[in-house]
């Protein structure tokens, strides 16, 4: 069965997010005031065959583990959906 | 709280239960753990770097800055320093290089100086092994982004490779500046009743949970056996050189110090400590970046990209409007007080008061020292095994191996002209740039012997120091002094500890000896993996001067029709040169004991030489020894060379011993006889010409230099 994943990878809490700190001041300068924060991450969307949903997931997991995310730096969400084709 | 988690011992907690009177609070004992840590008090090795020759007539500012300075003459200084940045770079490769880089450059602001060059000493694992050069990979990467963002040229360094670097690569990042004598700045000119101002990024939880905090939970989902790894931002560091360096050119400032290791609580108790100050700090006026934060967190957090300045109150506003054009964060943190108390406020609350000499008073720690027991065992060496069947195979072999081929794929990643002062760059013996509106030259070498400092520390050491004064003194320059960074495992283990004091000691020594001062410089220690301890490894960046940057001597310059000389004894020693090395697959036997009356017949000469131009090029002998000098010479010059000279020992000796005061000169014919008066009083011969387009040796060998060029461009 074909499934389709999104991984959404964003910067850890703790460390600095450098995208997100200069799309922050750039905004503010612009104008919008009342932004307090902006984060940037990436998304990754991969179809993929499996078995199942669960297996589906932890396929693409270890994706991320192996190429996808540094976990020094990055965390990651994993949303799979049944693909119709 | 256990002090043994903050990495205090029983017998230290004992002495600051002394001190104190009382029990520290759960935040002051955090405090003084970090304080007294190896990493910030170096309790293994102060005593030991007491015994460096520290006064000489160059050097304007000594050990206990963030950087030394020496005269350049005209009313410049050069503020330098090289600092390790190995454990972050392990973790984190990309990151950790990077943030190396920063550190370094904030160390050179913090003197009042212009960042102006930059040198990296990599030593990475086995070649062999794909992981090395993943690693490498992103370890150059990460100096590449940061270094060239922040627009600060490298202008070389040193790459080794060894199986004794697996696991534990050491990055060392040094770094220099430009200032004038009358705006250097200082971290010991606080004064009670100003301020305290921090400038740059907002702190957030870069750097904590390390090592010593791996234990604590931390909120989020972080895997708490991550160190929350410290990222830096080169843009935000370029405005953070321009902030600071025109708030001192307007005399708004009395007083600077970068943070670095213990961020906020390092650089504010040093500066009051240095000035005989105390400090009163409000924790709610600093900046954060991240949510809930513990005073702790705060303190220790190395967040990157941030100075600490030292205000009067008159001046704060025009301070502030400075920070605002560059759009910084900057806030008043505290106030300079006169009791000699580190204090900390919540708010009205006080949540730590500490007096001021515990955090910078450090207590030292004495190491057991014992000779190694297989020392003898690195010393034999069977000189049977060294025998060459083919010298120009084997010097192939030696320009084409990791630690003797071309590092361009490396150094082709940096920036090395930015700032428009480039004299030498990378793939050049010696680095130079350009005394900002004067017709000099500063000069500088970067130097680490691992093998021979494996072999024997003491004359290692010594050897690594001399080395990298005869780069100086070939290409004319008068030494001003010396940064070095102190690479080594556990001084736990009396036999690590051994080889830390020998090395200092052979690095003390030869400085002494050969007019050197050292000005500043870095210790790392615990450097080792589960497998083995790395070679002890001394890195040392010496700077030099040349008045007329027009007489410099390079190498790479010599012409078809130049005589060939060599300057010095024809034989060094086999022992841990990279020729023996290759022969037996591990460093063995001891390099050449050191000559200093010898060195300074050589030092004299050798700068006669440049100023006087009686060289077309020169070149002092190092790695491979003879054969690879020239061979080096040749493709660098792109001009083949007919040689003649007979060994006094044995080939092998002749061609690839190393160690001693020994160079090669291209000297054109119509100054052989002025060349030959200057090294009168000095051993020299007459080896041959430069002419055609190989490298042949008597009925030795005869080399293609199209040959020695593709093994020294491709490698292995």
């Amino acid at each position: 069965m074909i499934f389709k994943a999104e991984v959404h990878i964003m910067p850890r809490k703790t460390v600095l997010d450098t995208q997100g700190k200069a799309v922050e001041k750039t905004l503010i300068h612009l104008g919008y005031t009342s932004l307090k924060e902006a984060n940037v991450g990436k998304i990754v969307k991969i179809r993929l065959d499996a078995e199942s949903a669960d297996s589906a997931k932890k396929s693409v997991e270890s994706m991320c583990q192996d190429l996808l995310v540094n976990e020094l730096t990055e965390t990651f969400d994993i949303i799979i959906e049944a693909s119709c084709k | 709280m256990d002090f043994h988690k903050v990495g205090l011992s029983d017998s230290e907690y004992k002495t600051i239960l002394e001190i104190l009177g009382r029990e520290p609070n759960a935040l002051e004992l955090e405090l003084i753990g970090v304080m007294w840590s190896e990493h910030c008090s170096y309790k293994s090795t102060r005593p030991l770097l007491k015994t460096y020759p520290q006064k000489g007539k160059h050097v304007v500012q000594g050990q206990g800055e963030n950087a030394g300075v020496v005269d350049l003459g005209e009313g410049w200084g050069l503020a330098f320093k090289v600092e390790s940045h190995n454990h972050p770079s392990a973790i984190a490769p990309f990151h950790g290089a990077a943030t190396g880089i920063g550190g370094i450059v904030r160390d050179i602001i913090a003197m009042g100086a212009r960042p102006a060059v930059s040198m990296d000493g990599l030593f990475f694992g086995d070649s062999n092994l794909q992981k090395t050069h993943t690693l490498a990979k992103e370890v150059v990467k990460g100096i590449g982004f940061y270094g060239n963002a922040v627009g600060v040229p490298v202008l070389g360094g040193k790459t080794f490779y060894s199986p004794a670097y697996n696991g534990n690569p050491l990055v060392n990042a040094f770094g220099a500046g430009f200032v004038r004598l009358n705006k250097i700045a200082s971290s010991q000119t606080a004064k009670p009743g100003e301020f305290a101002v921090l400038v740059g990024s907002k702190t957030g939880r870069d750097g904590i949970a390390g090592a010593s905090f791996a234990s604590r939970e931390l909120d989020e989902n972080d895997n708490a056996s991550n160190p929350n790894i410290q990222i830096g931002d080169p843009f935000e560091e370029k405005l953070l050189i321009e902030c600071c360096l025109d708030i001192l050119d307007k005399d708004l400032m009395t007083s600077m110090q970068d943070m670095g290791a213990a961020g906020i609580l390092s650089s504010s108790s040093e500066i009051a400590q240095k000035s005989g100050c105390g400090i009163d700090i409000q924790v709610l006026q600093i900046p954060l970046r991240d949510k809930g934060m513990e005073p702790w967190e705060i303190f220790l957090s190395e967040s990157q990209e941030r100075m600490l300045l030292i205000v009067k109150e008159e001046n704060l506003d025009d301070v502030f409007k400075i920070t605002k054009h560059y759009d910084l964060d900057c806030k008043t943190i505290g106030t300079l007080t006169d009791n000699r108390r580190y204090k900390v406020f919540k708010g009205d609350e006080l949540i730590a008061n500490l007096p001021i000499d515990i955090l910078g008073d450090t207590p030292v720690k004495f190491w057991p020292s014992e000779v190694p027991a297989d020392l003898s065992e690195r010393q034999a060496i069977d000189l049977s095994t060294l025998k060459t069947t083919s010298p120009a195979e084997d010097i192939l072999k030696l320009i084409a191996c990791a630690n003797g081929n071309s590092k361009h794929r490396i150094w082709e990643q940096y920036d090395s002209m930015v700032q428009l002062h480039t004299i030498m760059g990378p793939g050049s013996p010696v680095a130079a740039v350009e005394v900002p509106e004067t017709k000099r030259a500063c000069l500088l070498t970067m130097e680490a012997e691992p093998w021979k400092c494996f072999t024997d520390p003491y004359l290692g050491a010594s050897e690594t120091m001399a080395l990298s004064l005869r780069g100086l003194w070939l290409s004319g320059a008068d030494a001003l002094g010396m940064t070095n960074c102190l690479n080594f495992a556990s001084p736990e283990k009396s036999e690590r500890f051994y080889e830390l004091k020998e090395s200092i000691k052979g690095l003390a020594d030869t400085c002494r000896e050969l007019d050197c001062p050292v000005v500043s410089g870095n210790v790392s220690l615990y450097n080792e993996t589960v497998s083995a301890p790395i070679y002890p490894t001394p890195l040392v960046v010496t700077a030099g001067l040349i008045i007329n940057r027009d007489e410099i001597l390079k190498a790479g310059m010599t012409r078809s029709g130049d005589k060939i000389y060599l300057v010095g004894e024809n034989d060094g020693s086999l022992g841990a040169t990279r020729y023996q090395k290759m022969k037996n697959g591990k460093p063995l036997g001891k390099t050449v004991e050191p000559d200093y009356e010898n060195e300074k017949l050589f030092r004299e000469r050798a700068i006669k030489t440049a100023r006087e131009k009686t060289a077309n090029s020169g070149r002092v002998l190092a790695g491979g020894g003879l054969a690879v000098a020239l061979a080096n010479e040749a493709i660098s010059s792109g001009v083949g060379m007919n040689i003649s000279i007979k060994p006094q020992t044995t080939v092998e000796s002749l061609l690839f011993s190393e160690g001693g005061a020994r160079a090669i000169y291209s000297v054109p014919n119509n100054k052989i006889k002025e060349f030959e008066n200057t090294w009168n009083g000095f051993s020299f011969d007459c080896i041959g010409t430069a002419t055609g387009d190989s490298l042949s040796w008597d009925n030795l060998f005869t080399i293609p230099i199209s040959d020695i060029s593709k093994a020294f461009l491709e490698g292995e």
